[in-house]
């Protein structure tokens, strides 16, 4: 099984890999670190082959060594990156079943705030703040993984 | 004593002499006199009877007797017949006797004398002469004229005859005076009635001269030609709107030639009657100019213009022996509340007498006192009318005006153009009588009007000078020193009225058919704006109600433009706080994230280190990361502190201490040793060593765990935004002139300009790149480490990237007095 974690904090990345390769021997967990990353794995259905994904809400936009900047027409800045991506996931029907984690820093309520604000759709989304264990993370995880 | 036979018979004929001119009276005023005439003649046996009357204007030894009333048993007509002043009757009118010519003194001089010519032609014998006199002008003029009682048989007047005559002829003038009174009286009664009957002026109703007003005066004037039995009756008004032209209304003009339309006060003789508002009498136009000095002496400068086609009579006014009856004329002023309106005129009697008497000209007078009332009456409904319309069109306009403002305001946006068109169009309803309409603005650097918007829109043909007219400035300040009227009236902040161009001390410089103008500023309280204007092609008797019109739009399009200004302002002020407002949650929010994410890891590390107890080198790191995590979260505080308290004004507290070479050295050490921890990027920080020993020489005060919060501010940017792999130096020096000491960090990474690094203190800058691309950072950094630098008087120095890409972050502090 095959994980995208979307998050740029490389210290906390650190943390969750090592918590869920603990607790899923199986599974594969591909770091994307940019939105712009994302979004580039999106449009090709070869490179995004994904069975979950873990969304960070705040993620930057693109490395510091590109000069890269988005379409003016996106509006929020990083800290709503993650949202955005949640919808880009959503509009592409072969993807609307793809369960969602959102893992933020952010409170819950806060993050199920900005995705009502957006009118979308949470039928395979569960959303878990970072402050709260790892092992709790672990088991949101399990909820979300489809099955076999 | 027995009342003799005679006197019986003389009692009878005097009733029904009466009874005559009662018909008379009844029948019309002096066309009844023939029957008169004929009732004397038929008591007195006579074959004819004529009232012979002085003609009433001319010189003194100029006048004449005329044939003012007839009547002959053959019909023949002695109209309008003048009799020489040598004549019996008139010798015996200057005498003022009666005289009983048993044999006409006429017999015989046929030939040689057109009054025994014309006597001839009647066919008379004998006659007796009777003088009349004006009941109440005895004492002034000795005779009014003659009755003469003619025969055409052998037989002359008895001595009986004559004493009949006498008595009878004396009730003449009497008589026809109270008959032509009661003439006079019935026209006015007919007058009322008719103006009774005539409906007031409607409010739809915007040319005063049409409709009811104009029928009704048309009924009058053909009655007042019935009454007055004359050929020509016409009626003159001033326009209410058209002051200074005396215009026809109604008229009976019987002649194929056209009448005049049109007179100015004091041209012709119903100029003259407008003018000086008295009634006019003219006895016979033909003689105008034969009996000028006298018609002078009653009318101070009046003239004739010859308006009346004098040698055109109309039928039945020349008499059996060739002569044209007098061109007689009357005319009276319309009077209302004591300002004449206009004339009513009557010309060329009918029929006999064929002139107009006094009684009748004060008969006119009255019926035109009448007129004047009722015409300056609807005159007045009118005026009302029309200011109610106007008023109804000005209120429209302006609410139009108000609404376009409204929307505006409400909706967001301004639309000047549209806001300046629809004031003018409130403006053309203010003065619609204007020919156009424009506005001007002042420029930015306040020494020209521009030409901004013009209602009408210029036509075509007008469109290069329109464009040549919109591109020119109206300079503030001639050259010469002379002003435009526009900034004449933008300067003194007042209406500028020039009724006449050609009189005024401006000059048309682009609109040459500009007779006359009105220019009002357009101005609030605070600010001039610039002037609206309107323009005139005739010069213009320009209204009070024009100029507070204008005076208000003026002010009301000032005030607009001052308000919209103000919500401009405002509404920038609001978005720049929503903007602040935003950039406020959002940095309260990335603070909120960047004190989280430290916390919850070094949570995650503690929980680590205690399942990790005893595991050697694994333990250390973990320790070393938890520290690192622990000072990152101390920062991520301490600069949540200090920006809370800058927001609320606080000044920030130092607690300086004397900065020396070892302690200085070890913080920036550790500061560097634990970020490298951290760091997950492939960025390493080095402390160079180097001039740390200036501080051995130099006294340099400073709050070290401030410092260690700049510190940690410039290696957090210098972290997130150096290139990959890369090397941020942390170093020390003195500079400028060595009145500082500074701790600089320099790394690769996002460039910084000149000018970026000027913005980069204020608060919440970041380049785009940093916003979208860079780490995490609320962008208070670099503020924060200025406003700590300004609370030890020092500064912050940011050299910009140079060739290298290296960018130089600087700490500077005073230098205190050296060590000795």
């Amino acid at each position: 099984m095959q994980c995208a974690l979307v998050d740029d904090d490389p210290l906390f990345n650190e943390e969750v890999i090592e918590e869920l390769g603990g607790r899923f021997p199986s599974l594969q967990v591909e770091v994307i670190k940019t939105e712009k990353e994302f979004r580039e794995r999106l449009d090709d259905p070869a490179k995004f082959n994904f069975d979950f994904v873990i969304l960070d809400v705040m993620v930057h936009w693109a490395d510091q060594s590109e000069e890269s900047l988005p379409d003016p027409a996106l509006k929020g800045g990083y800290f709503r990156a993650g949202i955005r991506c949640l919808e880009e996931i959503l509009k592409r029907p072969e993807l609307a079943k793809v369960p969602v984690i959102i893992h933020s820093a952010l409170d819950e309520d806060q993050i199920l705030a900005k995705v009502r604000e957006q009118k979308l759709a949470e039928d395979h989304l569960a959303i878990i703040s970072k402050r709260s264990d790892l092992a709790n993370f672990c088991e949101a995880v399990q909820k979300q993984m489809p099955t076999a | 004593m027995e009342i003799s036979a005679i006197e019986r018979s003389v009692s009878a004929s005097v009733a029904s002499v009466v009874e005559a001119v009662f018909e008379a009276g009844r029948s019309s005023s002096f066309g009844g006199a023939s029957g008169v005439l004929r009732k004397l003649a038929s008591l007195c046996h006579a074959d004819g009877c004529v009232l012979w009357l002085w003609t009433e204007q001319g010189p003194p030894e100029e006048r004449q007797l005329f044939a003012a009333a007839e009547w002959f048993r053959s019909s023949a007509l002695l109209s309008f017949h003048y009799l020489s002043n040598d004549s019996p009757t008139a010798r015996q009118a200057l005498a003022g006797e009666a005289f009983n010519y048993k044999v006409s003194p006429y017999l015989g001089r046929e030939e040689r004398d057109p009054d025994a010519r014309a006597a001839g032609a009647l066919g008379i014998k004998s006659y007796c002469t009777v003088p009349v006199r004006w009941p109440d002008m005895e004492a002034i003029l000795p005779t009014a004229g003659m009755v003469n009682f003619y025969r055409c048989g052998t037989e002359p007047f008895s001595e009986a005859e004559f004493e009949l005559a006498k008595r009878l002829a004396c009730l003449v003038l009497q008589l026809l005076t109270d008959a032509s009174n009661r003439s006079g009286f019935a026209a006015l009664r007919s007058v009322a009635d008719e103006l009774r009957q005539a409906r007031p002026l409607s409010s739809d109703q915007t040319e005063v001269f049409s409709g009811w007003f104009r029928n009704t005066l048309q009924n009058i004037v053909q009655l007042l030609g019935k009454e007055f039995n004359c050929v020509e009756t016409s009626a003159y008004l001033e326009h209410p709107d058209r002051p200074g032209r005396i215009e026809l209304v109604a008229k009976e003009w019987p002649w194929a030639n056209k009448q005049r339309e049109i007179y100015e006060p004091g041209v012709g003789l119903t100029g003259y009657c407008f003018q000086k508002g008295v009634p006019v009498r003219i006895f016979d136009l033909r003689r105008f100019e034969r009996d000028l000095v006298s018609i002078q002496e009653e009318y101070k400068g009046i003239g004739w213009t010859k308006a009346f086609p004098v040698d055109k009579p109309v039928e039945g006014q020349v008499s059996s022996d060739g002569a044209v009856a007098p061109l007689s004329f009357l005319a009276a002023p319309m009077m209302d509340e004591g300002k004449v309106v206009g004339v009513v005129r009557c010309c060329v009697v009918r029929s006999v007498p064929h002139y107009f008497t006094g009684d009748q000209m004060q008969s006119l007078g009255l019926i035109a006192n009448q007129l004047g009332d009722w015409c300056g009456h609807n005159f007045r409904l009118h005026r009302a009318h029309e200011k109610r319309r106007w008023l109804e069109g000005y209120v429209e306009g302006m609410s139009r005006l108000n609404r376009r403002a409204h929307d505006a305001a409400v909706k967001h946006k301004r639309d000047n153009a549209a806001l300046y068109e629809q004031a003018l169009r409130a403006l053309a309803q203010a003065v619609p009588e204007a020919h156009s309409y424009c506005m001007r603005l002042v420029d930015e650097d306040r020494s020209n009007l521009f030409f901004t918007c013009h209602y009408p829109e210029l036509e075509q043909n007008f469109a290069s000078h329109a464009k040549k007219i919109r591109s020119v400035l109206l300079p503030l300040r001639g050259g010469d020193g002379t002003l435009s009227a526009a900034a004449e009236s933008f300067h003194q902040n007042e209406v500028v009225l020039v009724p006449d161009f050609s009189k005024s001390k401006y000059r048309r410089l682009y609109f040459e058919n500009t007779a006359a103008l009105i220019v009002a500023p357009v101005s609030s309280a605070e600010q001039k704006y610039g002037t609206i204007e309107v323009r005139f092609e005739q010069t213009a008797d320009i209204s009070e109600l024009a100029v507070s019109a204008m005076r208000l739009l003026g002010r009301q399009l000032g005030l607009y433009i001052f308000l919209g200004d103000q919500i401009e302002k405002l509404r920038e002020s609001e978005n720049r706080l929503d903007t602040t407002m935003k950039e406020q949650r959002e940095t309260f929010e990335n603070l909120q994230h960047q004190l989280k994410t430290p916390v919850m890891l070094a949570h995650m590390k503690a929980k680590k280190i205690a399942t990790a107890m005893g595991r050697g080198h694994r333990m250390e790191r973990e320790m070393m990361l938890l520290k690192g995590l622990l000072r990152r979260a101390e920062q991520v505080a301490s600069n949540v502190k200090l920006f809370v308290e800058l927001a609320r004004g606080e000044a920030i507290k130092i607690n300086p201490v004397a900065a020396t070479r070892r302690v200085l050295l070890e913080r920036l050490q550790l500061a560097a040793q634990e970020l490298n921890v951290l760091m997950r990027r492939q960025v390493r920080f080095v402390v160079e060593e180097d001039n740390f020993e200036v501080l051995d020489a130099a006294v340099v005060y400073l709050d070290l765990q401030l410092l260690d919060q700049m510190v940690d501010n410039l290696l957090d940017n210098a972290g997130k935004y150096s290139t990959e792999p890369s090397t941020a130096s942390i170093a020390c020096g003195l500079t400028r002139e060595d009145r500082y000491f500074f701790v600089s960090v320099s790394n690769k990474g996002l460039p910084v300009t000149a000018v970026k690094a000027r913005t980069l203190m204020q608060r919440g800058t970041r380049s785009d790149q940093a916003v979208w691309g860079g780490q995490q950072g609320s962008g208070l950094g670099l503020y924060l480490v200025s406003k700590i630098l300004e609370a030890h008087k020092g500064l912050l120095e940011i050299i910009p990237t140079d060739k290298r890409g290296i960018t130089d972050f600087r700490l500077l502090f005073p230098v205190g007095p050296r060590r000795l």
